[in-house]
């Protein structure tokens, strides 16, 4: 016959023993994630992914996309090319050139 | 789960009246019936993905992070409520929800990890591993649901006397759940919103639990001394701690009752 305290003893052991399974079982997922994903997409989270507070979030800007500007519906025109003699195409837009300065 | 070992789960009210005892009855069984509300709001979906609806899985997949997760802190934070409740007002008739909403927690976490597993892989692609454990901050919150597994076992009377003296050291793994639990939604929102909201209802909970603290109320208590002190103490105590769970409940209130109408909410 087992005495109380020994008993006892042999719970909480037993209980450690659970703990520690519990705690192993999270860290061989984890490690087994690490390994076949890699660093980056087990540390890094895509932005969206998982989170989604009703607030919006304003810690870094990553995860929200703003709603376009008025100048960004209108696309930014090429960065003007210089060249001896204006193409047709150019000539037609000079009169809207004030718009883009 | 934690608690004073020689009254965690009693009601007994040996100085009380019938009356303050039928009331406390009805308290319990009012914070009890609280425990449903995660399952009800997700039942349409889930018995929509059961049946095999348009969308059912996509649903569940949206709302169960929203809905079983934030419960679960929920539930968390009302359990761990129980003892600096106790410590401020002496009442005694709770103390028994210390011990249901710890159980309700293991299970509103199981069921929110066994949803996330099984639906979640338009958000996840991967395998079920992925689903719970492919980020960090997955790996927390699984984490801290499989430490609940030794707290829930624990979490009744011959569990008590089997383990004896032990019984509150396997109880205080609570406290480690408190952390991971943190960690998990650091790692989910960074130093925003809901974290903050935790940090929140967090603090003044680990305020009333830090020894000379706990001490210094209860006897300021028994004694009747510090009245106004404690008073003072109390709202501030509450206000931060209201800081950090209205906004909480609002946003399961929020995201439980789009999900009741089974239209969750994309963001």
């Amino acid at each position: 016959m087992i005495d109380r305290p020994a008993r006892r003893r042999r719970a909480k052991q037993l209980l450690d023993g659970v703990t520690v399974a519990c705690v192993a079982v999270a860290m061989a997922i984890g490690t087994g994630q690490l390994v076949t994903e890699g660093v980056q997409e087990f540390i890094f989270r895509p932005p969206g992914v998982g989170s989604s507070a009703s607030e919006v979030d304003t810690s870094t800007g990553a995860a929200e996309v703003p709603p376009p500007q008025t100048a960004e519906i209108i696309p930014t025109p090429a960065p003007p090319v210089p060249s001896a003699s204006p193409s047709p195409i150019e000539r037609s837009r000079g009169h809207h050139a004030g718009h883009y300065r | 789960m934690i608690g004073n070992q020689a009254h965690a789960y009693t009601t007994s009210l040996p100085e009380d009246s019938a009356g303050h005892h039928d009331l406390g009855e009805l308290g319990v069984w009012f914070f009890r019936a609280l425990l449903l509300v995660p399952f009800v709001l997700m039942a349409p979906e889930v018995m929509s993905a059961i049946l095999g609806r348009p969308d059912g899985v996509a649903n569940v997949s949206a709302s169960v992070a929203d809905v079983l997760g934030t419960s679960t802190f929920l539930i968390f934070i009302m359990m761990l409520a129980v003892t600096p409740v106790r410590t401020i007002t002496g009442w005694r008739w709770h103390l028994i929800l210390r011990r249901d909403y710890g159980i309700a927690m293991f299970f509103t976490a199981a069921t929110d990890i066994t949803l996330a597993a099984t639906t979640t892989g338009d958000t996840f692609p991967g395998g079920v591993l992925t689903r719970v454990g492919g980020h960090t901050f997955l790996l927390a919150g699984t984490l801290s649901t499989l430490l609940l597994v030794p707290l829930v076992i624990t979490a009744n009377r011959p569990a008590q006397q089997w383990l004896g003296r032990h019984w509150k050291s396997v109880q205080r793994l609570t406290y480690v759940v408190w952390g991971t639990v943190l960690i998990h939604l650091f790692l989910l929102f960074g130093l925003t919103t809901i974290f903050l909201f935790a940090l929140a209802v967090s603090a003044p909970l680990a305020l009333m639990r830090i020894p000379p603290v706990r001490r210094w109320w209860d006897s300021a208590r028994r004694a009747g001394r510090h009245r106004a002190l404690r008073a003072v103490a109390t709202a501030v105590l509450v206000a931060v701690f209201a800081a950090g769970y209205v906004p909480l409940v609002q946003e399961l209130a929020a995201k439980g009752s789009a999900a009741f109408a089974q239209q969750p909410v994309l963001d």
